[in-house]
């Protein structure tokens, strides 16, 4: 049906741009290629063989083609990714032994250490109000809490839904539909990809309705079903087998109001989970979850205030089930600076049991030129167990300063805190903070840029007692204009945990790289890298992932058309 | 390094200079994608609207430094020039959590231009489906794409100032009166 809605639109358009040219001729064809080749070295050795350095050094090359055909009504967009293994093995009494299985887990390939996969293609057409979707398509409903699929491109996480998307403006009302499949992005891009995994096919239906201009509101509701696959069907790969087997696991309504009551904006999202799947059941016992997060933002005089308040209960069973496959299904406003969370504060990141709010205030002290604010972030965290370090609950309180400097000579955005997590019965953990970007003259035709964070943890007490440490990471660019630029990249950490996945390469604690990077026209960047950078827990979009260290030389180019 | 791994790099690299030789191709006469999106305050803003006028789309983030930086730069052509045809669509593609960021963060730097919600990413994936931000398109009268610019470094609001008098004297069929490159261009030659 939905095709030949898409058939109709075209058809509908055509009519109506009769005088236009004819639909071929008003095609652009746009794209861009990705290349990118890596050389992993290690020194690791194997034990009866200490002499024979370097058998663990591989290399990859991946590559990521995007294309897109774009009309005045329609639009078809592809991603091709590809990944090839060099040496990744090495010889034992003449026998091939493979650092690691590339194709675990049933993805085909006719190449045993390659793997080319068609990531995601999508078809759209605009007729008039609505719009619809074929294909792999983003969708979030109010806040993410109910469901946020977008693509999060800091941490290399990218999971679509492949099926179909309606959205719709008539009037004062949108409506946004969607039904499909998840589609996880299976070729690391800037990860190495030691292991493939096919994508788990969850079925996902939501459908989100708002109503605008009513008086100073908007009103909104939503309600997303999932149907999640387990170990008897891992790999359903249609609504076809869904039908067969169709039991809802899990149902998340919900809905918000915005209002923009003059000087203020107020806006209050409320949802509710209920759980029919016993792998969502907490403990063993089937509680719904429920999430209610409200801002609020004002601007007397020259500060600009931004109040958020959150309660989430049981919101993260979801994520449970996927995170696995390396993404998060549900996804709401965590209201931290998200950029220093740790290993330990990532629990309060995602937790299932957890109330608090922050007020940020900046202040307008020269407007558009100087902005310094003051942000305080206090939650309670009383989820326990599971990825939380702590055995108690725990008062996290999160104090931030920072300012935002845009001259014509210099540019800096500076933040710093400290975040302090009080255990009920188990002391306490702190965090001090430091963050800077900045861009400023160098003689001759040259700018530079550094980019500098540091932070100093502490853990108090728990089970399984860590050491305290220092993490650093400096860049340091200088840029000419002709398109050439030199980069130097320093980490320093001394916590053992990151230096169990990769160790410095000037000492232990200190890991040093250069870059070169060109750009010969707007369109393409060249790029060689030769060092090591730390390992390390990377927060963005409410997402925590445990980054690989790296030691070896990069080669990329990256061009559009 | 093994013989293989440095013949792969070395491919590698040989493709990089290829592609950097090949000539940028003319993004002239390309169309740009049309699209409506919400503003911060839920009005509806559409690039067909904007006919007639010279329009920067440029996809920004509340996370994003570099998109700041130059937002600041686009502020002062924006201020100078949109009572000559000159609009800017600043297209924040925030996630729908953040959302609440985006307003404040407006206002607190001072943007007068309007700015639009692409909560779903679906815009940006029509313009630069990789997402990495900043990226700016230059849109003539017409609707045709005339420049596009990805990344952000200082002194890099130069040209794109160049680009925008450049189109607005091909839409007013006369240069505009105050020349913002001079300006912005002497701030950067002062580094």
């Amino acid at each position: 049906m939905l095709f030949a809605l898409c058939a109709l639109a075209l058809a509908q358009d055509e009519a109506d741009s009769s005088s236009d040219p004819g639909l071929l001729d008003q095609v652009n064809v746009t794209g861009g290629f990705d290349l990118e080749g890596r050389y992993y070295t290690s020194d690791r050795v194997l034990p009866d063989f200490p002499d024979q350095a370097g058998l663990f050094n591989y290399g990859e090359v991946v590559s990521r083609s995007n294309v897109l055909v774009d009309s005045k009504s329609w639009q078809l967009g592809a991603q091709l990714d590809h990944v090839s293994m060099f040496n990744a093995w090495y010889f034992l009494d003449d026998q091939k032994v493979y650092e690691f299985d590339l194709l675990a887990n049933g993805i085909r390939s006719p190449w045993e250490m390659s793997s080319v996969n068609l990531e995601k293609t999508w078809f759209t057409v605009n007729a008039g109000p609505v719009e619809f979707g074929l294909g792999d398509q983003y969708m979030s409903v109010g806040r993410g809490l109910a469901l946020n699929l977008v693509k999060n491109t800091d941490i290399d996480v990218d999971t679509t839904l492949r099926g179909a998307r309606i959205n719709s403006t008539l009037g004062m009302w949108d409506l946004a539909f969607i039904s499909g499949l998840t589609n996880q992005q299976q070729i690391q891009q800037d990860n190495p990809n030691r292991q493939l995994r096919p994508s788990v096919h969850n079925l996902v239906n939501a459908v989100r309705v708002d109503r605008y201009g009513v008086g100073p509101f908007n009103l909104g509701a939503h309600a997303v079903s999932y149907n999640m696959a387990d170990s008897a069907e891992p790999l359903l790969a249609s609504y076809a087998s869904y039908a067969e087997i169709s039991e809802l696991d899990a149902l998340v309504g919900g809905g918000s109001v915005e209002g923009f009551l003059g000087p203020a904006d107020v806006f209050i999202e409320g949802d509710y989970f209920h759980y029919r799947d016993e792998r969502l059941f907490n403990d063993g016992v089937n509680e719904p979850g429920y999430a209610v997060y409200g801002s609020t933002s004002f601007y007397p005089g020259r500060f600009a205030v931004l109040v958020e308040g959150k309660r989430y209960k049981n919101t993260e069973l979801l994520n449970s089930l996927t995170t696995v496959e390396g993404y998060e299904i549900v996804v709401g406003p965590s209201l931290e600076y998200e950029r220093v969370i740790t290993e330990d504060s990532s629990a309060g990141v995602n937790s299932n049991d957890i109330y608090g709010g922050r007020a940020r205030v900046d202040f307008m002290a020269k407007p558009g030129q100087f902005i310094p604010y003051f942000s305080l972030g206090v939650f309670r965290d009383q989820e326990l167990g599971g990825l939380h370090f702590n055995r108690s609950m725990e008062t996290i309180i999160h104090p931030v300063v920072g300012m935002d400097l845009q001259s014509d000579l210099i540019t800096a955005i500076v933040n710093g805190g400290v975040r302090v997590d009080v255990r009920d019965e188990h002391g306490r953990d702190s965090l001090i903070h430091m963050d800077a970007a900045v861009s400023f003259p160098l003689p001759g035709a040259l700018h530079g840029d550094v980019t500098w964070d540091i932070y100093r943890f502490w853990w108090g007490e728990n089970e399984n007692q860590q050491h305290d440490f220092y993490t650093s990471t400096m860049a340091l660019a200088a840029h000419h204009p002709s398109g050439v630029s030199f980069l130097v990249y320093n980490d320093f950490t001394d916590d053992p945990l990151a230096q169990a996945q990769a160790k410095g390469n000037v000492s232990d604690n200190i890991y040093l790289a250069g870059e070169v990077q060109y750009k010969p026209n707007e369109r393409t960047a060249i790029r060689a890298f030769y060092g090591a950078y730390k390992a390390g827990i990377r927060c963005a979009g409410g997402q925590c992932r445990q980054l690989p260290g790296f030691d070896g030389a990069r080669v990329a180019v990256t061009t559009s058309f | 390094m093994s013989r293989k791994i440095a013949s792969a790099l070395v491919l590698a690299t040989a493709g990089a200079v290829l592609f950097s030789a090949a000539p940028a191709v003319d993004a002239a006469d390309s169309k740009a994608a049309s699209f409506t999106l919400r503003d911060t305050s839920n009005k509806e803003v559409s690039l067909e609207d904007q006919k007639g006028k010279v329009v920067l789309v440029s996809f920004w983030a509340t996370w994003c430094a570099p998109c700041v930086s130059e937002l600041h730069h686009v502020q002062k052509l924006y201020a100078e020039y949109q009572d000559e045809g000159f609009q800017v669509l600043a297209v924040s593609i925030d996630a729908a959590r953040d959302a609440a960021k985006v307003k404040p963060t407006v206002k607190s730097k001072g943007w007068t231009f309007p700015v639009l919600l692409d909560k779903q990413t679906t815009v940006v994936n029509q313009y630069f489906p990789s997402k990495a931000i900043p990226y700016s398109e230059l849109i003539d009268g017409e609707g045709n794409s005339i420049y596009k610019h990805a990344s952000y470094t200082a002194g890099d609001e130069c040209e794109l100032a160049h680009k925008v008098i450049e189109a607005l004297t091909q839409l007013n069929g006369k240069a505009p009166e105050k020349d913002m490159a001079a300006e912005l261009c002497a701030a950067d030659a002062a580094h």
